[in-house]
């Protein structure tokens, strides 16, 4: 499972991108983990990766498209469309969970992510459930 | 060995950790001490590991071992450290916290925040806000602020007004909450 298990991250916070690395790799001992740093040319940068991924983390703050647009495109493109989206956000609350719903999300972890916490919502996520932080 | 020993030899073992967690905290009192003493001689990621069990229990005997994480030379253990103190309200805990806020990482100056805002001590507002005015990083002025919300001092109201018009939204989201909390009315 960890050897054939493909992770995407799309963050622009170099030290989220970071303790990300470390959880799944070090922590939870996943091999197969990219990033990218912006949505600038989001489809051509996710086809130079040529990898099918399985989950693709995504940030909601983003540049130049938001991470509710970003998730639309990564629904579309070959490479991204089977994959679970997750939104990572600081902001918790119904009404922005109620869009990511709306545009296609799989769920939600908030931000920072946490050691404790966060390697049950992965389970969660390869076990194919959706993983949302608050009842709607 | 015990299977207490065995359960903490495996968490250095990144695939099943999250149920040798479980096992671990189920023991409860019984795997303090061997969990302490793995937090001093353990590699990283044992240390990190135990750090998180050492938190899911919460026996107060872990203080002084994760107080002294948060210099651990592992970024994750002294993240997990800071996150985990937020369990215990304790002053020497607060003192710590405060110590390492200033010149941390930021990742671990996060749940640093995070940590004062949930042990709630009055004592940590004007580091907080003196941190609050120097940091460039927009995560961590939104965590203080939500920290500073949660302290419930209506005297930061001055301070915070000016992070409704901060060029992050997240700022302005957790500006706005914050300010309700502490009784503002717009």
């Amino acid at each position: 499972m960890t050897n054939t298990t493909f992770f995407l991250y799309i963050e622009d916070h170099p030290a989220s991108r970071e303790i990300m690395a470390v959880l799944l790799t070090t922590v939870m001992g996943y091999t197969n983990f990219s990033t990218l740093d912006s949505t600038q040319d989001l489809a051509d940068n996710i086809h130079q990766l040529n990898t099918y991924f399985d989950v693709v983390f995504l940030d909601l703050n983003l540049l130049p498209i938001n991470g509710y647009e970003a998730c639309t495109i990564l629904k579309t493109l070959d490479f991204t469309k089977s994959a679970k989206i997750i939104a990572l956000t600081a902001n918790l609350n119904a009404s922005a969970q109620r869009k990511m719903v709306e545009v296609g999300f799989n769920g939600m972890i908030s931000k920072p992510i946490s050691h404790r916490t966060f390697p049950a919502q992965v389970a969660r996520v390869l076990a194919g459930d959706d993983v949302w932080e608050i009842e709607l | 060995m015990t299977e207490i020993s065995s359960l903490i030899e495996q968490l250095n073992q990144p695939e099943e950790t999250l149920a040798i967690r479980q096992r671990l905290v189920a023991y409860g009192s019984a795997s303090v001490e061997p969990l302490i003493a793995i937090c001093e001689s353990g590699s990283p990621l044992q240390t990190a590991n135990a750090i998180v069990v050492l938190g899911e229990i919460g026996d107060r005997r872990a203080i002084d071992v994760l107080i002294r994480s948060l210099a651990h030379k592992s970024l994750l253990c002294r993240i997990n450290a800071a996150q985990i103190l937020g369990s215990f309200d304790d002053a020497c805990v607060v003192q710590a916290l405060l110590d390492h806020l200033p010149s941390a990482h930021e990742l671990v100056q996060i749940w640093i925040v995070n940590s004062l805002g949930v042990i709630g001590n009055a004592s940590c507002i004007k580091p907080l806000l003196d941190l609050l005015h120097q940091t460039a990083s927009s995560s961590l002025r939104y965590m203080i602020i939500r920290a500073l919300g949660d302290l419930g001092d209506p005297r930061t109201i001055a301070d915070i007004m000016p992070y409704l018009e901060d060029d992050d939204h997240h700022v302005r989201y957790d500006a706005r909450v914050a300010l309700e909390k502490l009784g503002y009315n717009h």
